[in-house]
């Protein structure tokens, strides 16, 4: 098990390894710079000068950036910044990328975990309700309910909630304040709560549809019969032998969730204005500020990873019958 | 009308407001009010050429009813926004706060391009002169006692105010401004050097407004001349430039050093104007109180302000900036998305609810009329000047929100040539039949199929907004001249300038034009058609260094008349001779309006297009009493 978990940490540093090499590599392969995005927003003034006037310009802005070094230094540097938990200054903030992030993160990591617990909430009971009542009115509406939050686009799901809340005067959705919830928890809850309830919704409708299948099938099984013809209460077969194994693909699929939930949702934020990852990475790839891209990659793939390792260590408890190959369970 | 392609197969709604919708980035920065009624009373002002009454600055409509549909194509030019009587009982109190995308590269305006950092920080600062009211062209004094004297057409002898100090924070803690302080200002950007001798290139009003000067003499503490190497009849209006503020000089010098350059924080935001900063965050927001010290309050000419100013970045979606606004935590709302600015109106009846002509909302092609092989024949881009729909394009890219433009963007009222002349000349009749028989007619007699494909290659950029044009621009002139030589294709913005400067393999770039920043157009028209600088000429943004005797002769004229309505009909005179010139180098379309919401509490003069920092704080007051104040929401 501890050899288990060891390799599959060590993979895990190949795969950051591997994805931040491309990402460092593309960024300077992509067309256009920050230097020269400064200058064409400097389009006009820049209009009326000399091929060589405009070249130093350039020349001058990239080594104020330190762009303008070969890619083997910028590569190294990259790599010794990151072995020394530190990273370069974004080009537009003209402060650490971390602390960019760090500004960021709280903000996507509330409106993840928010979105995931209110899927959760809303996968769990609908999920086993669907599944011990197949093909009746209460699952065709469920799954009526489910597909139809597939379908719909959050976006759609937060401008109506929104529209709705604001003309009945039902919330005060803070779009300029961008509380958090330990600033001021019901300004936070308030502004959360529609982007959250939208990509709740549709993630929480996927779960619905896994658990919903995962728990037919385990339904069928003959240890599920076993129980039942023991004597077992039905709400104790659900709670302890279908449901118990029927999560191993719903984690699963959570798991990528978490990931794309902490990679923020662009979307979303945008929507209402949330200062998050989703929002800073956009803005960071189009203006080429290498150094925040490069840091939130560092943080999404880390974290992607993190979480994919989590959700495969947490098969050895959901079900014990999981075993590492060539060793005992 | 005649069958074509466009009357078969429209572009769907949708793809039309997509388009829209991207247009409204940014746009906050948009609005803006007039200035400030300063000193311009004062005995020792002698009145200026510039201060001939005329409508400069019009385009405004004001639709009174909740859901303003009205077609823009038939919108009434004047002014109808609130006026004077906005301010009439203006009290302090309460607090004013916008969106605004505060992005930019440096606090040092002199040195700055991005109007919304002049649109923000500039409320802390103030210019030696300012235009008071845009409408009737009016500039006074504001640092400088009331305008200069001017005993000859190049001598301009300005008085400074002695009772006006920098802000009340370190380094200044309030000081009053001296001479050195406005030789500072102005010989930097004269020169265009660093206090450490160095030059620098990005001293951007150097070209515009100080290249000209011969001679500025310091006479004493509150008395200083500038001498002109020849008349510059724009140079007062030149000098109400929203970046030509004066700074602290401390701070500006701190600002000079590379690693400072970049540094967006309240302490590098000091300046002699109505709110100090301390808090100015980049891309986020920016917070303001009311100084108490201000020149203009001391003196009584500022009746009533409010306590704070909010500027926040909502980011480029509607949707944020709808809630904001619908929520009273924001305070006006200037948008070009048609659709859900129409819908704000419709759902809160009691919003007062206008249009504004942009200037700076335009599509335009600006072609390679000198090197390019194709557009360097006069009959192919005439025939393409005459195959453009403009009927279409106000349809196609700004959602009806728009009307044919001539040279000089049509808010500019008094300057631009009339929608009616318009519609009367080639290229902008409607129908269109007999434009589009005469186009053909030339490009044939042009042999035009013969060149390559690539002469015909029309650039725009990558912006979300502009990617619809890649489909219906060319398609439309394929349409209209019987070919399918034309192309479009969109580059990043990054490789715009490098683009356009690359001589025969540059066709010209097809996208909006501003920097219409001053009520007094003919600064910007020059920077387009006049010679360009390698050539002698003012053309600063003259790419293709396109240059015509006639269109020479006509800007000369323009800068050295000094009668206002005289040079207005030369600068229409220069836009007929545009319209003969297949538009001079520039394929003129159309200009668009913006819409503008507030709520009644607030009162505030204007809107007017033109951008100016202490306009917004000075002009301004939050009515507490009005019954729609109830739920204005303060931002955290």
């Amino acid at each position: 098990m501890t050899e288990y978990v060891i390799r599959r940490f060590l993979l895990a540093l190949v795969t950051i390894w591997i994805v931040l090499t491309f990402v460092f590599f593309a960024l300077r392969v992509l067309p256009g710079d920050y230097a020269e995005q400064q200058l064409a927003n400097q389009f006009f003034a820049m209009a009326a000068r000399t091929d060589e006037e405009r070249a130093e310009q350039l020349a001058l802005a990239r080594a104020r950036l330190g762009t303008d070094k070969p890619l083997y230094e910028q590569y190294g540097r990259f790599w010794w910044d990151i072995l020394r938990v530190r990273s370069q200054d974004s080009f537009q903030y003209n402060r650490s990328a971390f602390s960019v992030a760090a500004d960021a993160l709280p903000y996507t990591l509330q409106l993840g975990v928010m979105s995931l617990i209110i899927a959760v909430l809303l996968a769990l009971p609908v999920g086993v309700l669907s599944a011990v009542r197949p093909d009746g009115l209460l699952d065709a509406s469920l799954r009526t309910f489910a597909i139809f939050f597939l379908a719909a686009p959050a976006f759609l799901t937060a401008a109506i909630a929104s529209a709705y809340a604001v003309k009945h005067s039902v919330l005060t959705i803070g779009v300029t304040s961008q509380s958090l919830l330990w600033d001021d928890p019901w300004a936070s809850f308030q502004l959360f709560i529609v982007p959250a309830l939208a990509g709740g919704l549709a993630v929480g409708a996927i779960l619905m549809r896994f658990l919903r299948s995962g728990m037919l099938e385990v339904l069928r099984q003959d240890y599920v019969r076993t129980a039942r013809a023991k004597g077992l209460a039905g709400s104790v077969v659900i709670a302890r032998h279908v449901l118990r194994n029927a999560l191993i693909p719903v984690v699963t699929i959570l798991g990528f969730l978490i990931a794309a939930l902490v990679a923020g949702n662009v979307v979303l934020e945008s929507m209402f204005a949330i200062p998050g990852m989703g929002n800073e990475i956009l803005v960071a790839i189009r203006i080429r500020d290498i150094p925040v891209t490069q840091t939130f990659t560092l943080l999404l793939v880390g974290a992607v990873v993190f979480v994919n390792l989590i959700v495969d260590l947490s098969y050895f408890l959901i079900d014990p019958r999981v075993t590492v190959a060539g060793a005992e369970s | 009308m005649r069958e074509n392609y466009w009357t078969r197969r429209r572009l769907s709604r949708r793809t039309v407001l997509k388009a829209s919708a991207a247009g409204a980035v940014g746009t906050g920065a948009l609005v803006a009010v007039g200035c400030g009624d300063d000193d311009d009373d004062d005995p020792t002002a002698t009145p200026a050429p510039t201060r001939a009454a005329t409508q400069a600055a019009g385009g405004g409509e004001a639709t009174a009813t909740a859901a303003p549909t009205e077609a823009a194509t038939q919108a009434a030019a004047a002014t109808a926004a609130p006026t004077e009587a906005a301010m009439m009982g203006a009290r302090d109190g309460s607090f004013f706060s916008q969106y605004t995308g505060i992005a930019g590269t440096t606090l040092d305006l002199h040195r700055e391009l991005y109007r919304g950092i002049a649109y923000t920080a500039g409320n802390a600062y103030n210019n030696l002169l300012k235009f008071t009211d845009m409408d009737n062209f009016v500039i006074s004094g504001e640092i400088a006692r009331g305008l200069p004297e001017q005993p000859d057409q190049v001598t301009y002898a300005f008085t400074i105010r002695d009772d006006v100090n920098y802000h009340n924070k370190p380094p200044a803690n309030g000081r009053a401004v001296t001479m050195d302080d406005i030789r500072w200002n102005i010989e930097r950007q004269r020169t265009g050097t660093r206090a450490d001798g160095s030059e620098d290139a990005t001293f951007f009003r150097k070209p515009l407004i100080y290249q000209n000067i011969e001679n500025v003499d310091y006479i004493d503490e509150t008395n200083f001349t500038v001498t002109m190497t020849s008349p510059q009849v724009t140079w007062l209006g030149d000098m109400t430039d929203e970046f030509n503020s004066i700074l602290y000089p401390d701070v500006g010098e701190r600002l000079e050093d590379d690693e400072q350059f970049g540094v967006f924080n309240a302490d590098n935001v000091l300046g002699t104007g109505p709110f100090i900063f301390d808090e100015f965050e980049l891309q986020d927001r920016a917070h303001g109180v009311r100084n108490d010290d201000y020149f203009l309050r001391k003196d009584g000419t500022i009746p009533g302000m409010v306590d704070e100013l909010f500027f926040v970045n909502l980011g480029g979606d509607i949707n944020p900036q709808r809630l904001a606004f619908e929520q009273k935590q924001i305070d006006e709302l200037a948008s070009r998305d048609r659709v859900v600015m129409e819908e704000i109106a419709s759902n809160n009846p009691e919003v007062e609810a206008f249009r504004i002509g942009d200037p700076n909302n335009n599509l335009e092609f600006a072609y390679n009329y000198t090197t390019n092989r194709a557009l360097s024949d006069e009959r192919i881009r005439t025939a393409m000047f005459l195959a453009t729909d403009r009927a279409l394009v106000a349809e196609q890219h700004f959602g009806g929100l728009g009307r044919p433009n001539p040279a000089v963007n049509w808010p500019f009222t008094a300057w631009a040539l009339s929608q009616e002349e318009l519609s009367q000349a080639p290229g902008y009749r409607q129908p269109k039949d007999a434009d589009i028989a005469d186009a053909r007619a030339m490009w044939e007699q042009a042999d035009a199929e013969s060149h390559e494909d690539s002469d015909f290659l029309i650039t725009t950029v990558d912006f979300p907004q502009y990617v619809p044009l890649l489909e219906w621009f060319p398609a439309m002139l394929n349409t209209n001249l019987g070919t399918n030589k034309w192309g479009a294709q969109a580059i990043p913005v990054t490789s715009l300038l490098e683009y356009n400067n690359s001589g025969q393999a540059s066709v010209g770039y097809l996208g909006g034009w501003d920097q219409w920043n001053s009520p007094d157009p003919r600064t910007r028209f020059a920077q387009v058609y006049s010679a360009h600088p390698d050539d002698g000429g003012r053309g600063t943004i003259n790419f293709w260094k396109y240059t015509t005797p006639t269109m020479e002769g006509y800007i000369q004229d323009m800068f050295t008349e000094f009668d206002n309505e005289r040079a207005q009909e030369i600068v229409k005179d220069a836009q007929r001779f545009a319209l003969t010139d297949a538009g001079a180098g520039h394929l003129q379309m159309v200009c668009g309006l913006t819409s503008w919401v507030k709520w009644p509490y607030l009162r505030r003069k204007g809107p007017f297009f033109i951008t100016y920092g202490t306009a917004i704080s000075q002009e301004l007051w939050i009515d507490q009493d009005h019954p729609t104040f109830q739920g204005k929401q303060r931002p955290a």
